[in-house]
């Protein structure tokens, strides 16, 4: 059972159902969620002194762990399992006593079984009625507009969701979007095309950087730490310039070139994406279904293959801000932030380069044994300038 | 920082994977095999929803087409897109204990002017009915054995013949052209109209005014 600590903090680990018998201050742990991974994850440091906790198997892989965790305001629960217990540090040579690492997993992993089987359905209704069976938090799922024969080869549901249906989730609402497939860190899960998590939503929380703070001080919409950084060239060199072919309904080649501007379609406003690069060259080659075969779904899982292979581009743009423990601020919600450009935060001129929209990718959630914090890997694909921009005419635009 | 190999569209990866023939009568006729993918998709007991493979080799064009289809209830190999979205099958998966060159050789034994029967020369294909086609890579001998046990042979020196199961041939030699009927039948030619000319231009020319004859020799009973 959660309590509060501090006055300030609500924790709570409980191990097979039964509260950890350790104060706070004994152990450290940290949060993760990312719309680039199913699963979330977190990481227990735990000062098992004694040895005691090893001893009566408390974290032997595979035990269930929940952890419950925020401030008065909010609080996030979720599930997880033990992915693999070990004592890097062992402070008596002669017991098993040390600090303890735990990683854990979401238990969602826990329930996993291969299946061999088939559906002839919608992606979201597959998707919906594969989650319904665990008791997530909540379930929120965007339609699609894949209706064909999906095979579950001797796959488990999370590798069939990942492996086999998402390269191809489209639906006319996403606006040529990529969809995302993602569990929290409050056990919430999500199937949400980037139309609906970004360019449909509100922002949750509008942060404004106060720099030279200590986070104690900081108030729910102020981050005292900021860096950004962008994708690697490297990285994206897959997306900025596509010939993508295949072979029509009359056995013809065909191919279509697109660019890294071109998504999503439905944002028709003049945007920079921060990249000055010789565009016209070609910079990747891929292959779409053809249509060998006679069937309804090629043209709208084609188009799927094209918008969730440009996911990537979406987060090319990144900042990186560590902000007071606000368990509201998790991976999929958007953010709105305002970097000043002087180093006091009451200057309303805001830094054009990096104020703005940015789509939480990674949500971490920390607790230090003393202290709470919230560190978040925002992202998003292009930068809205005015017109008279310094150099913004070196940069890719719409 | 790629996270999967979702992030790209790569060129059509292919998994190579054995299959048994569930149905060959593709509705749409256009060569289609239904299979079941072993083990992977054992646990669908509705067969509708098991997948329809087509060749992944075909002489096929717009103007060329060729059907041949595997056996329903053979084992198969068929490649698969790793996404599972299409499926091509190659043929059928090999097993020693359906491979009796015997049953060829004794097929062939029914020809009697075979000259050659060696294993490695033989190319040969038996079908589900019991006929045979063959070709011998060495001699040039080519031939069809019906399951009937009627055939047509060239040999190797490209004489032909055709003999059916009672034995009734017509046999093209370096004598000429031999008629052999087994059965006492009569040899019967129908025609509006027949011409029989021999070398020396002796005739016989049947038509509906009647029978001429037309010889430089005399007509004996």
């Amino acid at each position: 059972m959660a309590s509060l600590y501090n006055e300030r903090y609500t924790i709570g680990i409980t191990i097979e159902g039964k509260d950890l018998d350790s104060a706070p201050s004994n152990y450290s742990f940290i949060m993760k969620d990312s719309i680039n991974s199913l699963l979330p994850t977190a990481m227990i440091t735990f000062k098992d002194l004694t040895g005691q906790f090893n001893e009566y198997l408390s974290f032997t892989n595979g035990v269930k762990i929940n952890i419950t965790y925020g401030d008065k305001d909010s609080t996030i629960k979720c599930p997880y399992v033990v992915m693999r217990n070990s004592t890097p540090e062992q402070i008596k040579p002669d017991n098993a006593g040390g600090l303890i690492e735990i990683p854990l997993i979401h238990e969602y992993l826990y329930y996993q079984s291969k299946q061999s089987t088939a559906f002839k359905d919608e992606i979201s209704n597959i998707i919906k009625n594969k989650v319904k069976k665990y008791s997530f938090n909540s379930i929120n799922i965007d339609s699609t507009l894949n209706k064909g024969i999906w095979y579950q080869p001797y796959l488990t549901d999370i590798d069939f969701m990942t492996k086999i249906l998402m390269p191809f989730p489209y639906s006319s609402d996403s606006e040529n979007s990529p969809y995302y497939l993602f569990i929290d860190s409050n056990n919430d899960f999500y199937f949400k095309s980037y139309k609906k998590l970004f360019i449909d939503a509100n922002p949750v929380q509008t942060m404004i950087l106060v720099p030279n703070t200590t986070l104690d001080t900081l108030k729910k919409n102020t981050f005292s730490i900021f860096n950004s950084t962008q994708l690697s060239i490297m990285d994206i060199k897959d997306q900025l310039h596509r010939l993508l072919f295949n072979f029509d309904k009359d056995d013809t080649y065909q191919d279509v070139q697109d660019y890294i501007s071109d998504y999503p379609k439905s944002v028709t406003d003049a945007k920079y994406i921060p990249i000055t690069w010789k565009i016209d060259n070609i910079t990747y080659v891929g292959e779409l279904l053809s249509y060998d075969i006679d069937v309804d779904n090629t043209k709208n899982n084609n188009l799927g293959l094209m918008n969730n292979s440009m996911k990537i581009a979406y987060g090319l743009d990144k900042v990186i801000l560590i902000t007071n423990v606000n368990t509201n601020l998790r991976s999929g919600k958007k953010l709105e932030i305002k970097v000043p450009t002087g180093k006091d935060s009451k200057q309303t001129d805001t830094s054009q380069r990096y104020s703005g929209d940015y789509l939480i990718e990674t949500a971490y959630h920390k607790w230090t044994g003393s202290m709470g914090k919230t560190i978040l890997v925002a992202s998003r694909e292009s930068i809205k300038l005015s017109d008279n921009y310094s150099r913004s005419s070196i940069l890719i635009t719409r | 920082m790629k996270n999967t190999s979702n992030d790209t569209i790569e060129y059509e990866e292919l998994i190579l994977r054995k299959a048994k023939v569930i149905d060959i009568n593709d509705s749409d006729k256009q060569g289609k095999v239904k299979i079941r993918i072993l083990p992977d998709n054992d646990g669908i007991t509705d067969e509708s929803l098991l997948p329809w493979a087509i060749p992944f080799f075909s002489h096929n064009s717009n103007k060329v087409m060729s059907n041949d289809l595997p056996e329903v209830n053979s084992n198969i190999r068929v490649l698969i897109r790793k996404d599972w979205q299409r499926f091509y099958y190659l043929g059928n998966r090999y097993h020693y204990s359906n491979f009796n060159f015997d049953t060829i050789t004794s097929l062939l034994n029914n020809i009697s002017s075979v000259d050659n029967k060696e294993y490695k020369n033989l190319v040969f294909r038996l079908y589900l009915d019991g006929s045979l086609d063959f070709h011998n890579n060495s001699t040039g001998e080519h031939g069809y054995i019906h399951s009937s046990g009627s055939y047509f042979f060239m040999d190797k020196d490209g004489y032909a013949i055709y003999e059916d199961s009672s034995g009734n041939e017509i046999k093209n030699t370096s004598n000429g052209i031999e008629v052999f009927d087994s059965n006492n039948n009569d040899v019967v030619l129908k025609s509006s109209g027949i011409e029989i000319t021999d070398s020396n231009n002796n005739t016989i020319k049947m038509s509906s005014s009647g029978i001429e004859l037309n010889s430089h020799l005399k007509v004996t009973k």
